[in-house]
């Protein structure tokens, strides 16, 4: 607690270049999410959007680098082929008044996902795939399921890939939706933590460059690259080695501690709010569930 | 007086004694050295490597462009405060720095600073 306390104490007056990358006087949410591609395309010459939605992949062999991304192998195309089987299960699954997930989005949830995480100008509160999939439960008398656990991750998945290849439709179009937007962005700037990182520093400032050393058993050139924030939506839930997926906001909660800070709690007011925030920075990007290749 | 003259280090020559005060200080140095190492590498402390390439380390293997590779750093920092300020909070002079606050948010203690200055000078 601490060291949480200690970032955000300190956050107040440390933090200064990241939250600049924003243009000062834009207003809407896309001026900001242009603003933020121009000082990527400044720091990341010769790419675009385009690229940065593959991910690390994009950068593989540049500059005589092997980067480390999420690899189109069998082990993996199997994982993701297992997940999507264990969400469609959970997904199909009738309810005991007769009705499932189907029932509760429009075209049978078909090009749903890519407007989530939605603004619900009733509540007034950001809205994520997996909090609409609880509602979907509660509202059909079934007991949710609990946020960053092994069926939620796997049900989001399936639900992320009926919408394949959509491109994300993030809508910000109220000033109560640009409120937590707004938040979102101040969270992604904010330096946290005895490390005293933000979402920024590695997600623009350093994005798209190598960092670590090789692992142990790799080769010496293999090493992860810092994903850069603007399509890292595309491909959430993320697939990691031995068929684990992690939820937007669980890769938020690790990030965090990587900064040594105590992180939000899944589904707290901060991690919806930078989701929506950080969805919509990839506006536009088709959707690639779990990050594979199918 | 007869205590004295059973003390060893007063039985022996100046010259030897220098030798060994000198020996002495070189074993220190080079614990330092390699304790900085230690703390250089170790992820929960330093994690030094996951930014910076140490190119006169030839057991580490970090291809990072976080941070600049660690070379010439006797050229770079003649004067070892200017290092040090660098590694306690870089971000008093560079803002937007990626690099911890090692010495501000007590990642580090003072001594262990100085040990792993004394690694990175001996690169």
């Amino acid at each position: 607690m601490f060291r949480y306390l200690a970032g955000v104490c300190l956050a107040a007056f440390a933090f200064s270049s990241p939250s600049t990358l924003f243009a000062q006087s834009a207003t809407t949410a896309e001026q900001e999410r242009l603003s933020l591609i121009k000082a990527l395309q400044k720091r990341l010459p010769g790419t675009g959007p385009g690229d940065w939605q593959l991910g690390p992949a994009a950068f593989a062999g540049s500059d005589g680098d092997i980067v480390q991304s999420i690899p189109f192998n069998d082990e993996n195309a199997t994982n993701s082929a297992d997940i999507l089987a264990i969400g469609k299960k959970l997904w199909d699954r009738k309810f005991k008044n007769g009705k499932s997930f189907s029932h509760c989005f429009a075209n049978s949830g078909k090009q749903a996902a890519a407007t989530y995480p939605q603004f619900d100008a009733r509540t007034k509160v950001v809205v994520t795939l997996e909090i609409a999939l609880n509602r979907c439960l509660a509202l059909h008398g079934e007991s949710e399921i609990e946020l960053g656990s092994e069926a939620m991750s796997r049900l989001l998945a399936y639900a992320r890939s009926l919408s394949e290849g959509q491109r994300m439709a993030i809508k910000v179009s109220s000033a109560a939706a640009k409120e937590k937007f707004d938040a979102g962005q101040a969270l992604f700037t904010r330096r946290i933590g005895q490390n005293n990182f933000a979402c920024a520093s590695c997600h623009v400032l350093h994005a798209g460059k190598p960092f670590g050393q090789a692992e142990p058993g790799t080769r010496e050139r293999s090493q992860p690259v810092n994903p850069i924030a603007v399509g890292q939506a595309v491909s959430w839930p993320r697939l990691e080695p031995k068929g684990l997926v992690l939820s937007p906001q669980a890769l938020f909660q690790r990030c965090m501690q990587r900064s040594g800070a105590e992180p939000f709690i899944l589904g707290s007011e901060e991690l919806n709010n930078l989701e929506y925030f950080y969805s919509f920075l990839s506006n536009g990007m088709p959707i690639r569930t779990l990050g594979t290749a199918r | 007086m007869a205590l004295v003259a059973k003390t060893p280090c007063r039985s022996l020559p100046p010259s030897t004694l220098l030798l060994l005060v000198t020996l002495l200080w070189m074993s220190a140095a080079q614990a330092s050295v390699a304790e900085g190492r230690r703390l250089f590498l170790d992820p929960k402390k330093g994690n030094c490597a996951a930014c910076h390439q140490v190119p006169g380390d030839s057991e580490i293997k970090s291809r990072s462009k976080i941070g600049p590779p660690l070379v010439e750093i006797g050229k770079r920092f003649p004067e070892r405060n200017v290092l040090r300020a660098t590694l306690w909070d870089l971000g008093t002079t560079v803002p937007d720095t990626i690099m911890p606050p090692y010495g501000r948010h007590r990642l580090l203690t003072e001594s262990e600073i100085d040990a792993v200055l004394s690694y990175i000078e001996s690169l």
